[in-house]
């Protein structure tokens, strides 16, 4: 198998289920799908279907009870807590809904880029830094904070801070969800850049724009894939 | 023409509301402006007055409470507005290479009002700590200084008039000078009191204090000899150069080479200070003296026991007794209780406001912990943040302190007649404390801040962030 064989991410039957009041109630039954490098994969179903919990697995935020997830061909069921964090760090991406959760207030654009590269093990000098700002449009931007910035332009840094590296996934969470349909194209157009520099996006959303502009849609419902 | 009168009517031009150049000043101005009034206005040809009778107590002048009260709470503020200024301007131009560090210096720079208010209100409860532990500690030891002057120790024992030279008592070594005192002889036309010291025991047992002004007690005994004109120190209104001394022994011949203060002025007349080896016939009106360092009630335990023939044991205890320093030293007392008092005030205010902004902090963690910053790291950076501030304070209220205390220390000399003059004494202890007090606050109210912010799970559902 050649690297650009390799899934960005796999899930193998995954099951996940929560104890809530002494009751037990399963998440996900027995997923399984590959996300593969450079693509956009919209995670689409109704509140409940399970999307939140495979995020937040495909996140190396939680274990599976059953079954194997690999995030770029590492098993996660394996890793310990650290090990977790260390593939957190320097593989994966996150966004939120949110644009004010995916910021800090008191950086600049540049300096959260900064603080990204530092945070991934890179320098705060990285060319890395300049190429994002021009590919996303935010050169002119850089000595912003977030307040000074639009909701599609703070999404479109959030998306500049998780893509340094870049990562192997990108897990976003609604990341249209607080955005007007003016900004969401800024947003999915950073997108498509992102998968171009090949990683892999995966974004839960009820948005019908991401879904149409989404290599894949994963239909979900009670917990199982319906439709993919 | 209706046109142009409407244009005069609505085109106006924009008024410019330009500030008085006083109103651009910093009020805090204001504040450091008043202490030089205040101290005019306030000002007293006393130091302290001693209780004239009963009922009256010692007082300080308010100007030594006043100015330095307006000169901490003015340059605090002041300084804050310079640090902050400072941060504004200089403060982005490095970015720190770990995450932690750039995390703690962008908040440090960006939240530069805050930051100021945090050090400055850090540095005015330790500044007036300092500053009335200092002001404290140097009456004490100048009052003290002022009692050792006129008896020359800690404990001067007398022997029986005739007695042979004593021997110091070998549980004394090191602490104990032998000297003989002999009063009422004539230096050409001046009564004086003679010291015949040893100079090479007479620094065991004589007072003196280095922080004293001017020449030490070393300068003094280094210039005695007991040539055919003898070398001698003189205290009191004595002309330098050749002179003789006269009185029961035969004439001698002397040379005063310099005149600055000296222990053991206790009758009111000039003392001088000669080699012992320059007075050789010794004669019935000598007092064979031992000076002694150290405690009194042990020091007078011990002479008891040495068998030596004592005729009188003065101690420095002897002369506290009704010292007027004590009520004095009390106001400044109340001095460290306020800064307690604001000192707590302070830390209040830093615990509600590090709650005020945990929601918006643990909102950044859990991002910052979803991108891998460590819990350790992200401890750090709020201990920096807090402690830098809290360091900066520290140092700027001990720079306050320490320049207001020599700035007045000359007030510090409660009686002003008697030598050796005000003598300022640092506060080791208090600087200690503070400085451990401060670093205890920086460090609890990071963890305590850690604590709430870190309550945070990082794996709660993306969306269901706190």
């Amino acid at each position: 198998m050649t690297l650009h064989d390799t899934p960005a991410a796999s899930c193998r039957d995954v099951v996940r289920a929560y104890r809530i009041d002494g009751s037990s109630v399963v998440a996900l039954r027995g997923v399984t799908l590959d996300l593969a490098p450079g693509t956009v994969t919209a995670l689409v179903g109704p509140s409940g279907s399970g999307k939140s919990t495979l995020l937040r697995l495909l996140a190396c935020l939680d274990r599976p009870d059953k079954g194997s997830i690999r995030i770029d061909g590492t098993e996660v069921a394996e890793l310990p807590r650290s090990g977790r964090a260390r593939l957190r760090r320097r593989r994966l991406g996150f966004m939120f809904q949110n644009p004010a959760d995916n910021l800090l207030g008191y950086l600049t654009v540049r300096e959260h880029l900064e603080l990204g590269a530092q945070l991934r093990g890179m320098s705060a000098k990285d060319p890395q830094i300049d190429d994002l700002l021009d590919r996303l449009g935010l050169a002119d931007r850089a000595g912003h904070r977030p307040h000074q910035l639009s909701g599609g332009q703070q999404q479109r840094v959030a998306i500049a801070f998780a893509a340094l590296g870049p990562p192997a996934l990108l897990v976003a969470d609604e990341p249209t969800g607080q955005l007007d349909h003016a900004t969401v194209d800024s947003v999915l157009d950073a997108f498509a850049v992102l998968a171009e520099m090949g990683v892999a996006i995966v974004a839960a959303t009820h948005d019908l724009a991401v879904a149409r502009r989404a290599d894949r849609v994963i239909q979900m419902r009670d917990g199982q894939v319906e439709a993919a | 023409m209706a046109a142009a009168h409407a244009r005069r009517l609505t085109d106006q031009a924009p008024v410019v509301h330009r500030p008085r150049w006083w109103r651009r000043l910093p009020w805090e101005l204001a504040l450091l402006a008043a202490a030089p009034v205040a101290w005019l206005g306030l000002s007293d040809d006393v130091t302290a007055a001693p209780a004239g009778g009963a009922g009256e107590v010692a007082h300080v002048p308010a100007r030594l409470l006043v100015v330095p009260i307006l000169v901490i709470a003015g340059g605090a503020v002041l300084a804050g507005r310079l640090l902050a200024w400072r941060l504004r301007v200089r403060g982005l131009r490095r970015t720190p290479a770990r995450p932690a560090a750039l995390l703690a210096w962008r908040r440090i720079v960006r939240d530069a009002a805050t930051t100021a208010i945090l050090a400055g209100a850090t540095a005015v409860p330790i500044a007036m700590a300092t500053y009335g532990a200092s002001v404290t500690d140097s009456i004490r030891t100048t009052a003290d200084a002022e009692l050792r002057m006129v008896i020359g120790s800690d404990v001067v024992a007398s022997l029986e008039p005739g007695s042979p030279p004593p021997q110091v008592p070998s549980s004394l070594d090191g602490r104990a000078t032998a000297l003989r005192r002999i009063n009422h002889q004539s230096l050409d036309n001046l009564t004086v009191d003679v010291l015949a010291v040893d100079p090479r025991t007479v620094r065991d047992g004589v007072f003196w204090d280095d922080r004293i002004n001017g020449p030490t007690l070393t300068d003094a005994v280094d210039q005695l000899t007991a040539g055919p004109v003898a070398r001698v120190v003189a205290w009191g209104h004595v002309p330098l150069g050749p002179a003789t001394l006269r009185g029961v022994f035969e004439d001698l011949p002397v040379e005063v080479v310099d005149v600055r203060p000296l222990p053991g002025m206790r009758g009111g007349y000039p003392v001088v200070l000669v080699h012992t080896d320059a007075i050789t016939t010794d004669h019935i009106f000598a007092v064979h003296q031992l000076w002694i360092k150290g405690d009194p009630a042990e020091l007078r335990d011990d002479l008891q026991t040495a068998g030596l023939p004592l005729t009188r044991i003065d101690t420095i205890d002897d002369l506290r007794a009704g010292a007027l320093h004590e009520p004095v030293t009390f106001t400044f007392q109340y001095l460290v209780a306020l800064s307690i008092f604001t000192g707590l005030i302070a830390v209040v205010g830093l615990l509600l406001y590090l709650e005020s902004r945990t929601v918006a902090h643990r909102r950044a963690y859990v991002l910052l912990r979803r991108l891998g910053l460590r819990p350790a790291g992200h401890r750090w950076a709020l201990l920096a943040e807090l402690a830098l501030p809290v360091l900066a304070g520290l140092a700027g209220g001990l720079a306050l302190a320490h320049g207001l205390a020599n700035a007045l220390s000359d007030a510090f000399d409660l009686d002003r007649n008697q030598p050796p003059g005000a003598i300022l004494a640092t506060p080791y202890l208090m600087i200690a404390v503070v400085s451990v007090i401060a670093l205890v606050i920086a460090v609890g109210a990071a963890t305590f801040a850690h604590s709430r912010i870190a309550r945070a799970n990082p794996a709660e559902v993306l969306r269901d962030t706190p």
